[in-house]
């Protein structure tokens, strides 16, 4: 979702490319294309951490630290011959990764192997801040029971399945990310898909009316 | 995990090309198994659509646009400072090679008159002391440096100055001191 147009904008900056905007920024020091990039993308890649952390609280600073490192090391480590916000998301997505590996860290149990789910001890520890996944949030039931089960997905497959969401990554760009195989990639997305019907049925049969 | 398992995925997500997406259909065709379960993971991945596209706060983006605007500034310091640098470097690189250029023209055949006149009283520029002595300097046959004009001189300060750049050049033959303007004297420093 495009945020509304900031007033300082120039209406040329509309028809640019990310990358356009990028070596403005960089090279310009135009603030105003960064702003620009800023617009068109933030409220992407503030769902995905969301949806992957579920909270108002930690999505906040996880999406502060993305921006900051974005900010800090575009002129080192980004690569103008590659899609500016497929950089982004690889920052955005190790940082909430770190943030989810250190709310489990602490946990010590050997993990089991489950074959159904294909998914281990760890991955289906549920985070601590799921179940305050609708807080502050005014969203219909059925929105936030979608987004109660996908935070009920392991980690690997909630992963895909945002990035495959949010930003319609190919699956070869996900496997990159993800440092996985094309195959794996989309397995993932296919057992996330069977497990997410799996919760709906299973909610479905809890209902008082179900037959 | 088989090609087969990820094949529905790759059709409902539109990951096939064409040759493989044809073979796909053919299959489905012909399994009703198959069908089912396509049709089943259209459903569940339409239900992802409903995912809301959620805002960062405003205060959050405004402290981010200030770290874009403070590291702009930063990088904008950064190349000021490189800029100057670099017009120091060269105002230096061109300063030293007019100063070399100066003296290699001292020590060659047509430098004479800036040899000589440089020596004249300082802060006086060479057109300056030009015009004052109206001397005219001359090479003979045998490479001697002949100076003619100097007998229009009048300031004592000037004919002192002029005598001790006159002692500074090897007279030909001998002469005495008070024909010091008069004597013919060799080019020392010629690179001959």
């Amino acid at each position: 979702m495009r945020l509304n147009k900031s007033k300082n904008i120039p209406d040329s900056y509309d028809q640019m490319k990310d990358r356009e905007l990028v070596a403005l920024y960089r090279e310009n020091e135009d603030q105003l294309a960064f702003k620009e990039l800023m617009n068109r993308h933030q409220a992407k890649v503030y769902s995905y951490i969301f949806s992957m952390v579920h909270n108002r609280e930690v999505t906040n600073d996880v999406f502060q630290e993305t921006f900051t490192k974005v900010i800090t090391k575009m002129d080192d480590t980004y690569n103008e011959q590659g899609k500016w916000i497929a950089w982004v998301m690889r920052i955005a997505h190790n940082a909430t990764i770190d943030h989810i590996r250190k709310q489990k860290r602490f946990v010590d149990v050997k993990g089991s192997y489950d074959d159904d789910s294909k998914t281990d001890f760890y991955d289906r520890l549920p985070d601590e801040d799921a179940v305050a996944q609708d807080e502050k949030l005014e969203l219909d039931e059925s929105t936030s029971e979608l987004l109660r089960h996908i935070s009920d997905l392991p980690e690997e497959q909630r992963t895909v399945v945002m990035l495959r969401h949010y930003y319609e990554m190919p699956f070869k760009e996900i496997a990159d990310l993800t440092d996985v195989s094309i195959n794996t990639a989309l397995g993932r997305m296919r057992y996330a898909l069977i497990n997410l019907r799996k919760m709906f049925d299973e909610e479905l049969e809890k209902q008082p009316n179900s037959v | 995990m088989s090609r087969e398992d990820t094949n529905s995925i790759k059709y409902i997500l539109e990951e096939m090309d064409p040759a493989e997406k044809v073979e796909f259909e053919r299959m489905m065709a012909s399994n009703p198994d198959l069908r089912i379960e396509v049709e089943s993971m259209r459903r569940m991945n339409g239900k992802l659509d409903n995912l809301p596209d959620l805002d960062p706060p405003k205060h959050l983006t405004d402290s981010i646009l200030s770290v874009a605007a403070d590291q702009a500034n930063r990088r904008q310091s950064f190349k000021s400072g490189y800029f100057l640098s670099a017009a120091v470097v060269i105002l230096g690189l061109t300063t030293g090679s007019l100063i070399l250029q100066g003296t290699f023209d001292e020590n060659s055949d047509s430098g004479i008159e800036a040899a000589t006149f440089s020596s004249f009283g300082s802060g006086m520029s060479q057109n300056e002391v030009t015009r004052t002595l109206n001397i005219q300097p001359w090479v003979d046959r045998q490479d001697v440096l002949r100076l003619n004009g100097f007998e229009s001189l009048s300031s004592p300060k000037l004919i002192n100055e002029a005598g001790n750049t006159m002692n500074k050049l090897r007279p030909v033959g001998k002469y005495p001191a008070s024909e010091l303007f008069g004597r013919p004297v060799q080019l020392t420093g010629n690179n001959r």
